[in-house]
């Protein structure tokens, strides 16, 4: 297993440039192992049977499940071929058992000169006296690796930014207070301004 | 937009009521899967206040909450959507998760940044116009989702049902100065691997661990 997510970690996901940085991004954050078929948490078992290990990728447009699938079946059959013995599956979608992950979220790419974007900071600017921060990608790599439910809204024809309070997380989970007046006033503006 | 109006709508605005909501929001645990309680506080909360509420249910027994403000004319509706799952608790906690507190300028409590401060200040806001006294034309709804950190199954069901507004902003917490229309997707893979075991101790696999 460790060898395999070593592997995994070094996979070339096969993907065009993109304007958002620090993307595709791949990480292992869970792993289940040495508990059968049925992940059975009764006991502990002594001989590792079956490992099962969350392989989560940040995707940017043009990347499916299938050449996600492709890139590391070509890392992982290199090293079965080089180890007797191993064998692995790719499962996608997840099962349900697992309780996470049902759908996959699309990449977002959505231009900024929609009504919505523009009411938006519209009613940034009325509120605070200056330009947001920024328009298009988030402020920070990391947030751009998350898949969220705009990019379903926007799939459907429908324009969909994010804009919410941010806050901190890992303990002591917060959100910041002025970051959610501010917002509570831009969404209202902006509703008055979308719907008259 | 008409100032007077904009005017009326902002001074409805109240951080304590905002936050009593964020707290009201946390002390409900809505883990993936076990969203229902919540939607179902959410859903009194907004019929209570006069809206149109609909507790749609995704799967058997499994709910969300979508509300709306019905316009009185034919201008564009538009959606707030936020998601009701929250994470499973990190390491790292001081206090209750559930039992919410400020410190300065920071509303701590389980799921508040991922995102019950979003559907905080969504709800917030909607309740400002409303109180306001302020009519929109088109329609404004609010619909907080279930499983978005399962992929999306309740947005996706949201779409199936007709929910299709002419825009819509998602209160992630991407921050209150930015306005994000371009990020990642997610695609997991559950990678299993299987080690081959000697015949002889394959009945073990499952035995109790020695002490």
């Amino acid at each position: 297993m460790i060898k395999a997510i070593t592997a995994i970690y070094d996979t070339n996901l096969t993907h065009q440039l993109w304007t958002v940085e620090g993307l595709p991004w791949l990480k292992i954050g869970s792993i289940i192992g040495g508990r059968g078929e049925d992940y059975d948490l009764r006991s502990i078992s002594r001989n590792s049977d079956l490992c099962t290990a969350f392989v989560a990728i940040s995707t940017v447009p043009g990347m499916t499940v299938a050449t996600i699938r492709t890139d590391l079946e070509h890392t992982l059959d290199r090293l079965k071929a080089e180890n007797p013995g191993f064998d692995y599956q790719l499962v996608h979608p997840v099962e349900r058992k697992f309780r996470t992950w049902i759908l996959d979220h699309p990449p977002m790419d959505m231009p900024v000169d929609q009504d919505i974007v523009r009411a938006l900071v519209s009613g940034y600017k009325q509120v605070t006296g200056h330009e947001p921060r920024g328009v298009g990608p988030p402020a920070t790599q990391l947030g751009g690796r998350y898949g969220d439910d705009d990019a379903h809204l926007w799939e459907a024809g429908i324009p969909a930014p994010i804009y919410g309070p941010s806050g901190g997380s890992y303990g002591d989970d917060y959100a910041d207070i002025d970051e959610m007046v501010l917002c509570s006033k831009v969404l209202a503006l902006a509703a008055l301004e979308m719907c008259g | 937009m008409d100032p007077e109006a904009a005017e009326r709508v902002l001074q409805q605005i109240d951080q304590e009521e905002l936050v009593d909501l964020g707290k009201s929001l946390v002390r409900i645990p809505s883990f993936i899967g076990e969203e229902t309680p919540l939607a179902r506080w959410v859903a009194s909360y907004l019929s209570a206040r006069g809206y149109e509420v609909e507790l749609q249910e995704v799967e058997r027994g499994w709910f969300q909450t979508v509300a709306t403000v019905k316009g009185s004319g034919r201008d564009p509706s538009l959606m707030f959507n936020g998601h009701l799952d929250i994470n499973p608790l990190a390491l790292g906690w001081t206090r209750d998760p559930f039992d919410p507190w400020v410190e300065g300028n920071r509303l701590h409590g389980a799921g508040i940044r991922n995102m019950k401060s979003g559907v905080a200040a969504m709800i917030h806001a909607a309740e400002a116009i409303r109180k306001s006294g302020v009519s929109l034309a088109g329609d404004l709804v609010i619909a907080c989702v279930l499983a978005e950190l399962q992929g999306g199954l309740g947005t996706k069901h949201l779409l199936d049902n007709g929910y299709e507004t002419d825009a819509a902003v998602v209160t992630e917490p991407y921050g209150a100065h930015h306005v994000v229309t371009k990020h990642g997707g997610m695609t997991i893979f559950p990678y299993i691997s299987r080690v081959g075991i000697p015949a002889e101790t394959r009945s073990m696999v499952l035995t109790p661990s020695p002490r």
